[in-house]
């Protein structure tokens, strides 16, 4: 079965490089968000078991996201992927649930070795 | 010669690239003050030479007399100039998070805004230069003026272009009210290797 895939990115250009990064043959639906508010209502409409998510954007920020989704009880597995490399802002993401933090710039290789690493992708 | 002004994907990329470079300048500084250090999105605009001074006015808000301003260039493949725009109260909290007393000499504060300056500006350019492969070079940061209008602090001067790439990211901290406005304009030379930076950094993806 598919697995719901949500990519949450302010920036057209760095949705696209997650979408080219997806490691082939994960069977995904996705759906992306340009900030956080429009991230929660794909979240409350069951679009997000698995998270991509970015941390400083416009309306709603990553970090809202994550207190959003702990708030409300929402079921999701984030990754934040963030060029945000503060080792408190690391410690702040995890500290409010998120599995794993990737820093941009990623690649195809980071991201699936992350992704792995989390238990939602499985490289075999 | 007329330069062509960046599309609407190359200016996608380069407000990418950008975030990443102020990540990396935003975590310089979180190190330095030990704090957290609030990063915005960045904003990049096309402006002409003359609206530039109004076009940093509307961007930072900047009503009053009360800000600092350092100026630093940096020339090579990419040239421009950037300004470092800083609050009063700003200056005092960060020489307190510095540990300076409040009886030091004005020449400390003085040193303290360069030294900020400088690991700010250098963090977010290197990191936008490094990602394009783009050499970049560094002028000393100079001080503008502390207890001046923003307008004071930009002085409009001749340069060598009238179009030029406008970019601003701002860094507050989470507790008090220092706050940060880096603001770096572009030359028009700069803009062609910029695009052809930009173009190689999308097609790595």
């Amino acid at each position: 079965m598919s697995v719901a895939l949500l990519i949450v990115d302010d920036s057209g250009f760095s949705r696209k490089a997650m979408l080219k990064s997806i490691p082939e043959g994960w069977d995904v639906d996705i759906t992306q968000a340009t900030n956080g508010e429009e991230a929660l209502a794909a979240l409350r409409k069951g679009l997000g078991e698995v998270v991509l998510l970015d941390l400083t954007m416009p309306v709603l920020d990553g970090f809202g996201v994550l207190e959003g989704i702990r708030d409300e009880g929402l079921k999701a597995k984030v990754v934040v992927v963030s060029a945000d490399i503060q080792p408190k802002a690391k410690l702040r993401v995890i500290s409010l649930g998120a599995l794993a933090f990737l820093q941009k710039p990623f690649n195809k290789e980071s991201l699936a070795a992350t992704l792995a690493e989390c238990g939602v992708y499985s490289e075999d | 010669m007329k330069i062509e002004p960046l599309n609407e994907e190359e200016n996608e990329i380069l407000q990418e690239v950008i975030n990443i470079g102020m990540g990396q300048a935003g975590a310089s500084l979180a190190k330095l003050l030990d704090v957290f250090v609030n990063l915005s999105v960045p904003r990049v605009s096309w402006v002409s030479d003359v609206d530039f001074v109004d076009q940093v006015e509307k961007l930072v808000e900047g009503h009053g007399n009360s800000w600092a301003g350092v100026r630093q260039a940096f020339y090579n493949q990419l040239e421009g100039e950037a300004f470092a725009i800083y609050g009063a109260n700003g200056c005092q909290q960060l020489a307190g998070l510095m540990g300076y007393a409040d009886d030091d000499e004005d020449d400390a504060e003085e040193e303290l805004l360069l030294d900020v300056t400088n690991i700010l500006v250098g963090a977010c350019l290197v990191g936008v230069a490094k990602q394009i492969g783009k050499k970049l070079d560094f002028a000393a940061p100079t001080l503008v003026g502390i207890g001046k209008p923003i307008e004071d602090l930009l002085y409009r001067r001749e340069r060598e272009w009238d179009q030029c790439l406008l970019i601003e990211v701002n860094f507050c901290l989470e507790e008090g009210d220092f706050s940060c406005h880096l603001v770096m304009l572009m030359s028009e030379a700069s803009i062609e290797q910029l695009r052809s930076g930009l173009i190689e950094f999308m097609e790595s993806y």
